[in-house]
């Protein structure tokens, strides 16, 4: 391997994103490699000294009309400050470097997709084989039970009989992909 | 309307501080990040008048890098000789020693040279600890466009401080 193709492993070593077989592997390359050893020691270096500066100053809004007026309150929003001197301040503790990671968790997708399968985990099936419960959601996004006889056949097509024969026929199965691929194979 | 504007500044107020935040490191300026502000507390009251955001802090972000790579574009079209501008903030007096005034303009240049998309990616990688990935997703680029910018970005940045790491050891 040549440099060039370390390269996407230097991009995620200078962004701590390294996986523990890559970094075994990174980490034998530049001790071979001084070119590349100087690479990740200079860019490391033009890290820190970009976190060495100050960050914003704090300001406080107030609302005058349709005017947000913004006044600096001259603490400076740094990094090298003392926590607990901004709590003193009373004001929010937001450094250079953003949110904490928790908060940059709450993404849309992830909390449809946690949905999703918390709905399918929650369902459960009577093993005599006569009957199925689950609960779904419907299009409203509601979580109903439903209940599904063996004989029954889908008298229309809603989301709810879809689903539930789709979970019927692949009981046991309980991947969400085998579920949905089901269901797009029953809904047709 | 009241209401409207009550709930619509007050959900701005809260967030006040993290889009200042962003646009100064976009921006290196302080007055130029408090135009972003205003800008987008615009943008947010009338996005409000018709549904507020559902991710709030998202919808922030994107419009104040948004709004602070507009600025950041009228400020080199303004700018009638960048290569001056460059030369005027190297400080003058080489052999004094060298402080953070001068390290804050030549990170400041550094970032300036640097394209949109490069900035951007810096940014939010060394002040915002995104994850590639995020990154990615926030500037609608593909994961090795983003690092492959975020090395161009660091390379750039380095060459420019290490002109003031030589000076430095000179002294």
């Amino acid at each position: 391997m040549t440099c060039q193709d370390y390269e996407t492993l230097m991009a995620d070593a200078l962004g701590d994103e390294l996986s523990p077989d890559d970094r075994a592997a990174f980490e034998v390359h530049i001790a071979e490699c001084e070119a590349c050893r100087l690479e990740y020691g200079s860019a490391r270096q033009t890290i820190a000294a970009m976190r060495e500066l100050p960050g914003p100053t704090r300001v406080k809004v107030r609302r005058e009309g349709n005017r947000l007026v913004i006044d600096e309150t001259g603490e400076a929003d740094s990094d090298t400050q003392e926590e607990s001197t901004d709590m003193a301040a009373g004001a929010p503790v937001v450094g250079p470097r953003g949110l904490k990671p928790a908060s940059r968790l709450s993404s849309g997708v992830f909390r449809y997709a946690a949905s999703i399968m918390i709905a399918f985990v929650a369902g459960y099936a009577v093993h005599a084989g006569l009957i199925i419960k689950d609960a779904v959601r419907n299009d409203s996004g509601v979580v109903q039970p439903v209940t599904i006889e063996p004989a029954d056949e889908p008298q229309d097509g809603s989301f709810q009989r879809a689903l539930a024969h789709a979970y019927q026929r692949n009981r046991g199965s309980s991947g969400l992909a085998k579920c949905l691929i089901a269901m797009a194979h029953e809904t047709r | 309307m009241g209401v409207a504007d009550s709930a619509a500044s007050g959900g701005f107020e809260q967030y006040t501080q993290e889009v200042y935040g962003w646009a100064y490191r976009l921006l290196g300026r302080h007055h130029d990040a408090l135009d972003v502000v205003q800008d987008v507390f615009l943008k947010w009251d009338a996005q409000c008048e018709r549904s507020s955001p559902q991710q709030p802090r998202g919808w922030l972000r994107r419009v104040t890098l948004n709004r602070a790579i507009d600025l950041q574009r009228r400020r080199r079209f303004d700018q009638a000789q960048p290569a001056e501008h460059a030369e005027a903030i190297v400080p003058a007096d080489a052999g004094a020693r060298l402080d953070q005034g001068t390290l804050r303009d030549d990170v400041g240049a550094a970032l300036d040279g640097l394209s949109d998309a490069q900035r951007s990616v810096l940014v939010a990688k060394v002040y915002d600890e995104m994850t590639f990935a995020q990154i990615a997703g926030e500037l609608g680029l593909a994961v090795s466009t983003v690092k492959t910018h975020y090395l161009r970005a660091l390379r750039a940045v380095r060459d420019r401080l290490v002109t003031r790491w030589a000076e430095e050891e000179s002294l």
